[in-house]
């Protein structure tokens, strides 16, 4: 397979294979290899110029980029609004129908998250049957590394049937409050 | 933004994918400095590099709600960069390396004398491989990609690319002789 034959010493194996060999975590293991010492001599020095080509990438990574930098892309984030569906909010008596984007709820309930203690809301899904059902909700927390997890669900998902049944006539249906992800307090992140 | 710079990845990913882009302004800030350092070495060139990484976060945040495993979204980030860096050498875009190395004088000279010298001695081998074994170096090496993922970004099959990282490994190796 390998049409390198510059073998390593005497020990049967091209640099290719010492080069495959060390890229699969040098698993299964090859005892003639690893029992070669000049196979041993190579393997060593490849993953010494992996190493320090890492160390290239942490010592720029190192270097804080310009705000104008981010700026130019949060510029055109902030231009690209997702909204998602329509889910009716309200009905006037005139038939007019309100409706309200699935986006703005996503932020509804993130903000609800924002006000419940060491809460960090992830994903957040909706789900609505038929057009007059109550709404479901499924969502994902993370929660602050000290805090109980089961006060933290019953404050989300009061809150968010509170803050949702406050717009209109909308009505919650389930709402289902994972916990998948457990954070450290700011200042614990350098 | 208070407490969202201490969630993790996947908590920031989901926020983003749907649709908060105070979340994935944080995902940005914490990923872009090893992108872009990761792009200078594919590309040999910071202003290329500062480009390809800025299109692909605005591609990225276009494509977040596809993303499966938000917890990986740092190597998600990665190949959508490396992506977008090898569409450019396909259509030749990258300008030729003018010696622009990012040289951030050392605080202790004395002390990073030696390492630094043998970095800037690597930086120098790996500017100067073959746009081929260049490129699949620092997706294997600073990108952490597996073969499979190095082939399909860069469109050769994975036993090429075993073939071009050994090649790449062999030049590097003679060529850093004197450091090892």
């Amino acid at each position: 397979m390998s049409e390198n034959n510059d073998e390593v010493g005497s020990s049967g194996f091209s640099l290719e294979d010492l080069s495959a060999y060390l890229d699969r975590g040098r698993v299964p293991r090859i005892a003639a290899i690893e029992r070669d010492a000049e196979c041993q001599a190579v393997l060593a020095s490849m993953e010494r110029m992996g190493r320090l080509s890492r160390e290239i990438v942490d010592e720029q990574a190192a270097e804080p980029l310009a705000e104008s930098w981010y700026d130019d892309i949060m510029r055109e984030v902030m231009r690209e609004f997702r909204a998602g569906r329509d889910i009716p909010l309200a009905r006037t008596d005139d038939g007019t129908e309100i409706v309200v984007t699935e986006g703005a709820l996503y932020e509804l309930i993130r903000c609800v998250g924002d006000g419940v203690e060491g809460v960090i809301v992830g994903r957040v899904r909706l789900d609505q049957p038929e057009p007059d059902a109550p709404l479901d909700v499924r969502v994902s927390i993370s929660v602050v590394f000290g805090r109980r997890m089961t006060d933290a669900v019953d404050e989300m998902r009061d809150g968010i049937r509170t803050a949702v049944e406050r717009q209109g006539d909308l009505r919650v249906g389930r709402v289902d409050v994972t916990v998948g992800d457990v954070h450290l307090e700011e200042e614990e992140e350098a | 933004m208070g407490s969202l710079s201490s969630a993790a990845d996947a908590v920031l990913a989901s926020r983003a994918a749907d649709g908060d882009q105070v979340a994935f302004g944080v995902l940005v800030r914490r990923h872009a400095p090893f992108l872009v350092a990761f792009a200078t070495r594919l590309t040999r060139s910071r202003a290329d590099a500062d480009d390809c990484v800025q299109e692909a976060l605005i591609t990225a945040w276009r494509r977040l709600p596809d993303l499966a495993e938000p917890e990986k979204v740092r190597s998600w980030l990665t190949t959508i960069v490396s992506r977008k860096v090898t569409d450019r050498m396909r259509s030749k875009k990258i300008s030729e390396p003018i010696d622009e190395e990012t040289v951030a004088v050392a605080d202790d000279p004395e002390r990073a004398a030696v390492a630094s010298s043998q970095m800037a001695a690597l930086k120098k081998v790996l500017a100067e491989l073959p746009e081929e074994l260049r490129v699949v170096w620092v997706l294997r090496e600073m990108g952490g990609h597996s073969y499979d993922e190095i082939a399909s970004e860069t469109g050769e099959t994975p036993a090429t690319v075993r073939g071009r990282l050994a090649r790449a490994r062999k030049t590097v190796l003679e060529r850093m002789q004197e450091w090892r």
